[in-house]
């Protein structure tokens, strides 16, 4: 579905931290070569300074390489622009319209079959900002609405610049089962974060792009993981009590400590763990403040690991 | 982007409040000349030098929200539209916009300082409305044009070389729209230029700029 071919670029991704007014170097991508399935949903580790935006923005058609091909649906992006949605770390929404009128002009422009707007923000949570006009959100559901428009669209292509960034807690909590849905009714997804536990928590493989040059993560080794859950109404034991049975029910993952709302646990290999943490914190209905990688001997994690940006 | 476009040029205070002064200036000016023999100077002074210029300045910067019109665009980019035709579609709801209110501002102060060498005063304010409404046109395209560069700052000063330039009547005069509103408006030449030819000048003027807008916005 998404084809890149030996891509290098020098520049900025939309949405990135010089839109947002701050003094950013452009990132570099050199001979970046990728594909991503229709059906599957494929992460890339690594921060706007090793390109991911960039990259995605090229995805997206919204920027173009100085060399290489990136084809999406066997067409160069800019001529796919219906069939991909991209959602950049800082989005841009008509601030002037309503969310349930954005959500409609969405529909219109990518020719989709309208659908009731409640219905789309409900997947996320946030049916209850459908009648507020956008410039009145605040950040956080500013960008859960961006992430519905992507997200509930018909495209083919998800594009995703830190996904789980500034999202209201529904939302993030229900955003990983949404994507793989949309994987498993034939979309591709490609999502770009910072975090490698994110990234294992939604994705089939996993990348590492590393100042501009990307290298498959390999998950297979033992790992830690600490999970921080996040506040709730109920007393902290009941919450982490319930995270840990559904741990258990699990079985690849084994709880090494758990204190107050932080549980930490391991596992035989990164991919296993994800999977068993994210089957947990849905099967407990409890939603995550946190989840770390304390320890990992995963080569490209270490790799990644001594820039301090990841867990 | 046609919608969204009109939402921000009517929820703008900035263009509310602009289009309100210069809608004041002209018609004060009009009315302080109803009692002389022409309505042309208050039209090339007041019109035509100041309204017809600010007032679309101040609808083109509502329009891009200030910015570039790239990021002006974005929004209904990630909704799934396509950079140009978001781009186009904005240009042209700003100079459709820009036409018929400074079009009627001009043939409203032209009816109010009517005089008695003009031409009847039907005659008088359709005329003056075709020619605000094609100079806004042209004013509205080159702004949008010139919002393709940095943050939409170079929009000024395109109005400050046009002011300097298009004050004149010579070579550089016939390049900007300034000179041929005025014109037009005074039955004056710019650059040995008949009022047709200076009417098709306006228009390759706006056909340019949309051009421009339509070829610089392809990616966004």
């Amino acid at each position: 579905m998404i084809e890149i071919a030996s891509i290098s670029a020098v520049g900025h991704g939309v949405g990135g931290a010089r839109d947002r007014g701050l003094a950013s170097r452009p990132a570099r991508l050199h001979d970046v070569r990728l594909s991503v399935d229709a059906g599957s949903v494929t992460a890339i580790v690594g921060t706007e300074s090793d390109g991911t935006s960039l990259l995605l923005t090229i995805a997206a058609g919204r920027a173009r390489p100085s060399r290489g091909v990136v084809r999406v649906a066997g067409a160069p992006p800019g001529r796919a622009r219906r069939s991909i949605a991209h959602v950049p770390a800082a989005p841009s929404l008509p601030l002037e319209l309503t969310v349930a009128r954005a959500l409609r002009q969405s529909a219109a422009l990518r020719r989709e079959p309208l659908r009731d707007p409640i219905e789309r923000l409900a997947q996320l949570s946030i049916e209850h900002l459908a009648p507020a006009r956008i410039e009145s959100l605040d950040p956080a559901e500013r960008r859960s609405v961006a992430m519905a428009l992507a997200v509930t669209s018909h495209a083919e292509v998800l594009l995703l610049d830190e996904p789980f960034q500034h999202l209201t807690a529904p939302a993030a909590a229900r955003l990983p089962t949404l994507l793989r849905a949309r994987a498993a009714e034939g979309a591709a997804v490609l999502v770009a974060t910072a975090s490698a536990a994110e990234a294992h928590r939604v994705a089939d493989r996993t990348f590492a792009l590393r100042r501009g040059a990307l290298a498959l993560l390999e998950s297979s080794a033992a790992a830690v993981v600490r999970i921080v859950l996040r506040d709730v109404a109920e007393s902290e034991a009941t919450a982490s009590a319930r995270f840990i049975q559904a741990l258990a029910a699990a079985g690849s993952a084994r709880v090494i400590s758990s204190r107050g709302t932080t549980v930490t646990v391991e596992g035989d290999s990164l991919d296993a763990l994800a999977t068993a943490v994210t089957a947990a914190l849905d099967a407990g209905a409890v939603n995550p403040h946190l989840i770390e990688i304390v320890d990992s001997k995963d080569a490209a994690h270490e790799a990644l690991a001594p820039s301090g940006e990841l867990g | 982007m046609i919608g969204l476009t009109l939402l921000r040029i009517a929820r703008s205070r900035a263009a509310r409040g602009s289009l309100l002064a210069w809608t004041a200036l002209s018609i004060a000016a009009a009315v302080l000349a109803r009692h002389g023999t022409s309505s042309t100077g208050v039209l090339v002074t007041s019109f035509a030098s100041l309204a017809l210029p600010l007032a679309t300045l101040s609808l083109v910067s509502a329009a891009t929200c200030g910015a570039n019109i790239r990021a002006a665009v974005r929004p209904v980019v990630e909704l799934g539209g396509h950079p140009r035709f978001a781009a186009l579609a904005l240009t042209l709801t700003t100079c459709a916009v820009a036409a018929i209110l400074l079009g009627a501002l001009g043939a409203a102060t032209a009816a109010i300082g009517h005089g008695a060498t003009d031409p009847p005063p039907l005659r008088d304010a359709l005329l003056t409305f075709g020619v605000g409404a094609l100079g806004a046109i042209a004013y509205a395209a080159l702004l949008a044009a010139s919002s393709l560069v940095g943050r939409g700052a170079l929009r000024a000063l395109v109005l400050v070389v046009d002011f300097v330039l298009g004050s004149g009547s010579g070579l550089g005069a016939a390049c900007m729209p300034r000179a041929h509103v005025r014109a037009l408006l005074a039955g004056a030449s710019v650059a040995d230029l008949s009022a047709r030819a200076s009417s098709w000048v306006l228009v390759a003027i706006a056909v340019a700029s949309l051009a421009a807008v339509v070829v610089v916005t392809r990616r966004a």
